[in-house]
């Protein structure tokens, strides 16, 4: 049996010649996939399941690296400069391949230049809730309220889909809201429930379980759809407010790595999709996404870079 | 008793041969990793998060922890030896429980330490069985004012806390300040300090300045003197507390848990202030303060059972709401998550068996780590035996290993050696590395606290004096420096300076 696979494989690499070579006993070592940010985050969540999955399907073992800093900015540079060919990848998020271009203008890397997309993961939508107390269950009757009083809503930080996504909210719907600033979701959500602060935008896996224990109220989601886990709760759009964001998670490689070896990954990424663990992040919030032709993919991340580098220079925002 | 009928329900859960040994696993590598500086439960949690995957999520839950309570112990052992904080809340330990050991009473620092750490344990997982909610909920009546003026209180007893000159002291804390801006501010998105190094875009490592400042420069000036060795051998005598040294350690170890319960539920800060909190009461309870950094075994005990009891309570955010309290606490939320559960404030009354069978593990993990230091003790005290040019390269190797891991960043490594250089400079002027780090823990986030303060209040600075919380806090603060001020403070702490 090994010696006919092992024959097999000697007949695919003369065939496919030289370049094909690299992608056929690919991978032959274990692959490493930089998460630009501190393990136990909402990244490294997305990528744990993955990793594990792949690490099965491709026979060598899938290695995590946090390498984080300058919001995924340390590791998606280094992912840009490493070697490409399929053992060093990228799990990219909408703040590394989208948000940082507008956000840093000394960037070290070029989104759209320096990486090729392998598969799209992973998204959540960023929800707007509200502590209990709050007279408001509806966009409408918070466009009322704050004509009222001062609302002020946190965000995980400056230039977060959080941040951004209100925003983005607050110039679409004319409602005036003062943004707070934290390091972080968790101490933001702290503020929210210890009633310091009336309102936050979050992505839905870090306050959906503050939504089903009554601790938070969610006013509306920022996904095109209603997520399943909250059928009752309606989108902006639904509310009358135009904006659609969502935060997301893909796989990305140095773009000079062999369209063989891209393909193979993005195969097993979507074999991936139904392997247990990652199934699990279903029920924490995330939506995740379905197959993607290349071109969808090229389309969409250029969709998100505008979106995204708008809302990052209509709200001032800047790191330097 | 509701509560017997709970812990019950953890009893069940915990006393499989499975889960006690996943629960002294983690506390084994707790120990393990807490006595190799540099090397973190936050690293080590991370590294071994994919192999939690194959667990049920109670074993799971109750190795990880195992690690972090486990590592509070660990900690203790290295900065009591060779004068390294591997966390925050050690630094403390370092300042007499280094000066113990280098009087030969090694053993006793790091017996008082453990039995401290033990009975702080108990008493917290008490305290988390039978009052978490309503300690959550009070958690959560500190808003931003609050928290700025806990850390003012906190800065001002850093500097009450400091040996010798009262401004080299204020000097430090306000080295540390500054050292602490470093980075991305939170309120506006700028970059401060960074001279355009990514590296420095989420400011310094805690680890990497406190290896640095300790640790590092701890060999450097000990490379100066070949003789100090001698101290070591002569008087390894004494390896365990006598009754003495108990009756000593016994008041300060039960006001350290007190300190410690209270403030380990505040996220962030609350570990690290729990320790200095307490040095600083027991140095202003003694009745010879001066014996404070020459080897007091109330600051070993006192400051000990804070950290350990506030490693404890810091997991009543995390089970009762849901909400990290630190980097440790955020992993756990990691792998909770990967298995499925989100943590909130659900957890207890849909899955009782993981919210009690923990705290029943924590209770058990200390009865674990209790019976593996105490053993332990007599090796520990025989590697200061080892030769100093074996024992420092092998430090500084375990050193660099830790910092690289933390971010997997060579530049962290190099910066801990500037920090080293730095504290070299620090020990020939006389100035205390302990405020200065206190002040870059505080700092941060006493700046951060006040600038959201102000903004919700939208300017309004008397937020701070007609919240009751906030005001009582900086009535302490006040009541700090006019004891500071007080004539007979004042002698006592020129003649702590004399001796010293």
């Amino acid at each position: 049996m090994k010696k006919i696979l092992f024959a097999a494989i000697v007949l695919t690499a003369l065939t496919c010649g030289f370049s094909g070579a690299s992608a056929a006993d690919y991978p032959n070592r274990p692959v490493k996939i930089v998460v630009p940010f501190p393990a136990g985050g909402p990244t490294d969540i997305v990528a744990r399941p993955y990793a594990e999955a792949l690490g099965e399907s491709l026979h060598n073992p899938v290695i995590i690296e946090n390498r984080g800093g300058a919001g995924g900015s340390i590791g998606a540079t280094e992912v840009a400069k490493s070697t490409a060919d399929g053992y060093t990848l990228l799990l990219g998020t909408v703040g590394t391949q989208a948000i940082n271009e507008a956000l840093y203008p000394k960037l070290a890397y070029d989104p759209a230049k320096d990486f090729r997309p392998v598969a799209i993961l992973a998204a959540a939508p960023v929800a707007l809730v509200a502590h209990p107390s709050v007279p408001a269950n509806t966009v409408a009757e918070l466009a009322t309220l704050a004509k009222k009083r001062e609302l002020r809503f946190g965000s995980a930080g400056n230039g977060t889909p959080g941040h951004l996504t209100g925003e983005l909210f607050k110039s679409a719907s004319g409602i005036a809201l003062t943004h707070v600033p934290y390091k972080g979701s968790a101490p933001a959500l702290q503020d929210l429930i210890g009633g310091h602060i009336e309102l936050m935008f979050d992505p839905l896996q870090s306050v959906l379980a503050h939504i089903r224990a009554g601790k938070l109220k969610v006013i509306a989601i920022s996904s095109a759809i209603p997520s399943p886990l909250l059928p009752q709760t309606p989108t902006f759009g639904a509310s009358g407010v135009n904006v659609e964001t969502t935060a997301w998670w893909g796989l990305f490689a140095p773009v000079a790595t062999p369209d063989s070896i891209v393909a193979r990954l993005a195969k097993e990424a979507d074999s991936a999709r139904k392997s247990a663990a990652v199934k699990q992040l279903e029920n924490i919030g995330l939506v995740l996404q379905g197959t993607q032709t290349p071109e969808q993919q090229t389309k969409f991340l250029q969709d998100e870079r505008a979106k995204w580098g708008k809302a990052v220079r209509d709200s001032g925002a800047r790191v330097d | 008793m509701e509560l017997f009928g709970n812990l019950g329900i953890g009893f069940d859960a915990v006393l499989t041969l499975a889960n006690l040994g996943y629960c002294f696993l983690g506390a084994l590598l707790g120990t393990l990793i807490g006595v190799l500086p540099g090397l973190g439960p936050v690293a080590t949690i991370a590294m071994l998060l994919p192999i939690t995957y194959g667990l049920p999520p109670l074993s799971a839950l109750i190795m990880l922890a195992g690690i972090y309570y486990g590592a509070q112990y660990g900690g203790s052992t290295t900065a009591i030896l060779v004068n390294l904080p591997g966390e925050s809340s050690s630094v403390v330990t370092c300042l007499d429980g280094y000066a113990m050991a280098r009087q030969g009473r090694a053993g006793v620092a790091l017996g008082v330490a453990a039995l401290g750490s033990f009975f702080a344990g108990t008493v917290a997982t008490m305290i988390i069985a039978a009052a978490a909610s309503p300690l959550a909920e009070f958690a959560l009546k500190f808003g931003p004012a609050e928290y700025f003026s806990l850390m003012l209180l906190g800065l001002v007893a850093a500097v009450v806390l400091a040996q010798g000159d009262f401004f080299k002291a204020l000097a430090m804390v306000a080295l540390g300040l500054v050292l602490g801006s470093v980075g991305t501010d939170v309120s506006s998105g700028e970059e401060r300090f960074t001279f355009g190094i990514p590296e420095l875009a989420d400011g310094i490592s805690f680890v990497v300045l406190s290896m640095g400042l300790f640790g590092i420069a701890e060999i450097i000036v000990n490379l100066e003197h070949s003789d100090k060795r001698e101290v070591f051998k002569q008087k390894i005598g004494s390896l365990l507390p006598t009754r003495h040294d108990l009756k000593a350690a016994a008041k300060p170890a039960l006001r350290g848990t007190l300190l410690g319960s209270v403030l380990g539920i505040l996220p962030g800060g609350g570990a690290v202030l729990s320790s200095f909190t307490s040095y600083t009461l027991e140095k202003r309870l003694a009745a010879d303060p001066s014996r404070f950094g020459k080897g007091a075994i109330e600051g070993v005990a006192g400051p000990e059972a804070a950290n350990n009891a506030g490693a404890q309570t810091s997991f009543i955010p995390l089970l009762v709401m849901g909400l990290p309290s630190n980097a440790v606490m955020a992993l756990m939320v990691g792998a909770m998550m990967i298995h499925g559960i989100v943590p909130g404030p659900q957890i207890m009354s849909e899955r009782p068996t993981l919210f009690w069978g923990l705290i029943v593990s924590m209770w058990i993990g200390n009865v674990f780590l209790i019976l593996l230091n105490m053993p332990l003790i007599g090796i520990w005290v025989r590697l200061l035996q080892v030769p100093y040019r074996l024992l420092y390269p092998i430090i500084l190797v375990f050193c660099c290993v830790g910092i690289y891991s933390i971010n997997n960043s060579a530049f962290d490594v190099g910066l801990a050696l500037v920090f080293g250089l730095a504290g070299y400079l620090f020990n020939k002027l006389g100035c205390e590395p302990a405020p200065l780090l206190l002040g870059f823990v505080l700092g941060p986030m006493m700046e951060e606290n006040l600038r959201r303060a102000m903004l919700l209040a939208r300017g309004d600075a008397t937020v701070f004096f007609t919240r009751p919380i906030s005001a009582t806090l900086l009535a302490l603060a006040l009541a700090l420096i006019l004891l500071l001020a007080s004539p007979t403070a004042r002698k006592t702490r020129e003649e702590a300076f004399r001796e010293a």
